[in-house]
């Protein structure tokens, strides 16, 4: 009982130091720097492993967190290498498209005086006043405006001939309607050629050229649609918006269709 | 050999177990393991209580804190002993766990009335876990060698 007492006495002691702090108090404190000087190299050795321990376990839950993220990042790599190569895909189209686009402006052109006109009154042809020495060659574009007039056909020194939109021995391809077709030309009409019946071309439908690497020049407009007399076939008349003889300049476009 | 094993555990228990751990609040008191077991035959040993929580307490420089924890345990195991029988390895493990409980609950109550420092869960069941694993392992070992 009485050493039951006394340890009950060493229980109420030891409250009182944790909640007092006697270890702080003036009376206390040489036995409590005595402890501690004995006890250094101990507590010494007990800081030295905890950090050892704490450093061991960050390193090891760093590692398991590395570890996780590197198999995420490694997905991500993955996913983005991916993306990479669709984009990759997607500049070369780009570029392809940037090419094409950038030929328009880059079209080269001489400026020619009209000299002489067809004098069997149908405009079929008509002389420049430029020719082989001024770089012009047969099947260069001649335009006025963004309208289509013909084609070089033949080029002489100083002087060249163009076949117009009226002549019937001038066939280009040309668009309508969102189709191609073949324009013949014609006086006082050119003519689609092959056009098929299910296709709708409508009165006044314009008609441009065809060329990838020309603009887009107009020919004329479609005049009439009639039934061909061929099964398959209508017959579409074309209204050449070139008036040959009022132009006195024309551009020759120093490219062929 | 007790003293080995107590100057053992109380290395273990105020420098390793308190880098895994983080704060010496969550570490597992292998120290009360230790008293419980070798109290749980024969008569109670106070003397080996308070020594072995004033030892800690100043390595952890908390004076007071682990001896009337300790010492509060061991009252109540001794009551404990009066009243049931303590033979079996069931009864030897919900034993401590009611000791272990209350004198956790003691210190950790007697540390909040002096500071504050958030309680995390998981780490303090964790600690509580490997507690009871080493009274299952050592007291099944102890109502062995007594058979």
């Amino acid at each position: 009982m009485k050493e039951r007492l006394f340890y009950f006495f060493l229980f109420l002691l030891s409250v009182c130091a944790y909640l007092l702090n006697l270890s702080s108090y003036p009376l206390l404190s040489p036995f409590a720097s005595l402890i501690n000087s004995l006890l250094m190299p101990v507590m010494e050795f007990k800081a030295q492993t905890t950090k050892k321990v704490q450093d061991l376990v960050n390193t090891y839950v760093f590692l398991v967190d590395a570890q996780k993220r590197n198999k995420k990042l490694l997905e991500e790599v993955g996913a983005l290498s991916l993306k990479v190569s669709e984009l990759e895909g997607c500049k070369s189209e780009l570029l392809q498209l940037k090419g094409i686009m950038e030929e328009h402006p880059t079209v080269e052109y001489t400026l020619a005086g009209v000299v002489a006109y067809d004098p069997s009154g149908r405009d079929e042809f008509m002389l420049l006043d430029k020719g082989k020495r001024d770089g012009l060659e047969e099947g260069f574009v001649v335009a006025h405006r963004n309208v289509f007039l013909g084609i070089v056909d033949q080029v002489y020194a100083s002087t060249s001939r163009v076949r117009t939109v009226w002549s019937e021995n001038l066939h280009v391809s040309a668009t309508a309607g969102g189709k191609n077709y073949i324009y013949r030309g014609g006086f006082p009409k050119g003519t689609l050629l092959h056009v098929p019946q299910e296709d709708e071309l409508k009165k006044g439908e314009k008609v441009f050229l065809r060329s990838l690497k020309l603009p887009p020049l107009e020919i004329g407009e479609v005049y009439g649609v009639y039934p061909s007399g061929e099964q398959f076939f209508i017959r579409v008349e074309v209204k050449p918006y070139g008036d040959v003889r009022k132009v006195d300049f024309v551009l020759v476009l120093r490219r062929r269709l | 050999m007790f003293y080995l094993l107590l100057a053992l555990v109380l290395f273990l228990q105020s420098s390793v177990l308190v880098g895994i751990f983080g704060s010496y609040l969550f570490v597992p008191d292998i120290l009360l393991a230790l008293l419980f077991l070798s109290s749980a035959r024969g008569p109670t040993n106070y003397p080996r209580g308070f020594i072995g929580g004033f030892l800690l307490d100043v390595l952890l420089d908390t004076l007071g804190w682990h001896a009337s924890g300790k010492l509060l345990a061991l009252f109540v195991f001794s009551f404990i002993k009066r009243k049931f029988f303590i033979e079996t390895l069931p009864s030897l493990v919900v034993a401590y766990l009611i000791v272990a409980l209350l004198e956790h609950s003691y210190r950790l109550l007697l540390f909040r009335s002096k500071f504050y420092y958030p309680l995390e869960p998981i780490p303090l069941l964790i600690g509580f876990f490997v507690e009871l694993a080493v009274v299952y392992y050592f007291g099944k070992k102890l109502l062995k060698n007594e058979t």
